[in-house]
């Protein structure tokens, strides 16, 4: 079974297969983790959405479609939807958080050599740093800001001192080229 | 009145995001289901959200993570799913057929004087008035069914009751089942899943909430 695809985990874990469960869980918990902590930046509130989020891939395993992509990918959405919903239940709003994340994924993306990693290949994040990259400073901020910092195009415009028309703007045009640019790598052989 | 594109389209990267609340985002849905060009545009937003969600980094869970998570999910350590004869696990079996369904692509409905126990007969769950509110899935043997309702928003958490109707005319009480979230899932004991002909969701006070036709 430890060899057994995502999909055929997923489907056992909902079946209520412990041993499937467990290595579902061992499988992903960091990528699982790493999203939560990603957007909440805080262990024990990241813990709790990382566990519900493992909860509901179980609870609704039935939903998931192999042809709409990956259980990697469907399960990060979900964590970060459940993430995001948490950041923005919290009565504070932990601006010092998404200040440091800002700082973090603008380090990330200065230091990735988009064309290779220290084993010669080159995952799926760094492809996607390299492609953020590309973005315009300000078009970048505003992807970061809402994807990972959970904040509204609204609250974007008043923390960038810009009309929400801009805000958005800068949200959809930071998003349409950056799936151009992944795209655009994807087709390439 | 469904909304038009130039109204829809500002609101699809927040869409995307999962930022849009209740009447936006049902506006949005509305408007995506028979538009194909806004619908690939959010599509195409939410693969860039995706790939926005990869660039964080993995990270390690505090230790005993995987046990906690193992007794939230309250898994049985050593019974076969075919021994249990809760409520849970029947939904998950049938959840389990779901998702054979949605990974081969096709529908894939049965019938035989012999059916086997991979046998998935699938009909689609109407309110008396004929909307389309979800699915009902029927497999096993005995038969479990998996009512799957997520979108149908007026409805009652419930308890149902259902009547099922065969094939012979006989019809067996079961229930109460209540939907968690849109779903719910029954074993039928005493009923073969190739005599079922009609599934009924009746509500406490009698009423027909919505049935499935399987002839």
């Amino acid at each position: 079974m430890a060899d057994a695809a995502d999909d055929a985990l997923l489907a056992a874990m909902s079946a209520g297969d412990r041993e499937a469960a467990s290595l579902f869980v061992r499988r992903h918990q960091r990528r699982v983790f790493g999203v939560a902590y990603g957007v909440l930046g805080d262990r024990a509130l990241a813990d709790d959405v990382a566990q519900e989020a493992f909860l509901r891939a179980w609870r609704h395993g039935s939903t998931f479609d192999a042809r709409r992509g990956s259980v990697t990918t469907w399960l990060s959405a979900l964590t970060r939807n459940l993430a995001i919903d948490s950041l923005r239940s919290q009565r504070v709003r932990p601006t010092v958080h998404l200040e440091d994340h800002l700082l973090r994924v603008s380090e990330q993306v200065r230091d990735v050599d988009p064309n290779a990693t220290s084993d010669g290949t080159v995952d799926d994040r760094e492809r996607v740093l390299a492609a953020l990259r590309t973005l315009p400073v300000d078009q970048c901020r505003a992807v970061v800001i809402t994807a990972i910092g959970g904040r509204t195009a609204l609250e974007l415009g008043e923390m960038e001192h810009i009309p929400l028309g801009t805000a958005k703007t800068r949200v959809r045009t930071g998003l349409r080229r950056l799936r151009e640019a992944l795209d655009a790598e994807r087709v390439q052989p | 009145m469904t909304a038009t594109c130039p109204e829809i389209e500002p609101q699809l990267p927040e869409f995307a995001l999962g930022l849009l609340d209740g009447d936006d985002r049902a506006r949005v849905l509305d408007h995506t289901r028979s538009c194909p060009t806004c619908d690939a545009r959010a599509k195409g937003l939410i693969g860039a959200v995706d790939d926005v969600t990869a660039a964080l980094a993995d990270t390690d869970p505090p230790p005993g993570f995987e046990s906690r998570v193992l007794e939230r999910l309250d898994l049985p350590t050593s019974q076969p799913v075919g021994a249990r004869r809760s409520r849970v696990p029947m939904l998950a079996a049938a959840a389990v057929l779901l998702v054979l369904v949605a990974v081969v692509g096709t529908l894939v409905v049965t019938r035989s004087s012999t059916s086997s126990p991979e046998a998935v007969r699938q009909a689609t769950m109407r309110t008396p008035s004929g909307a389309t509110v979800g699915r009902a899935t029927i497999s096993g043997d005995p038969a479990a069914v998996l009512l799957a309702s997520p979108n149908w928003s007026t409805a009652a958490a419930g308890p149902y009751r259902l009547r099922i109707v065969t094939t012979s005319g006989a019809i067996h009480q079961a229930g109460p089942v209540e939907l968690d979230e849109g779903y719910a899932g029954y074993g039928l004991d005493g009923v073969h899943p190739d005599d079922v002909q009609r599934i009924e969701m009746i509500t406490p006070d009698g009423t027909l909430a919505c049935s499935a036709d399987f002839s």
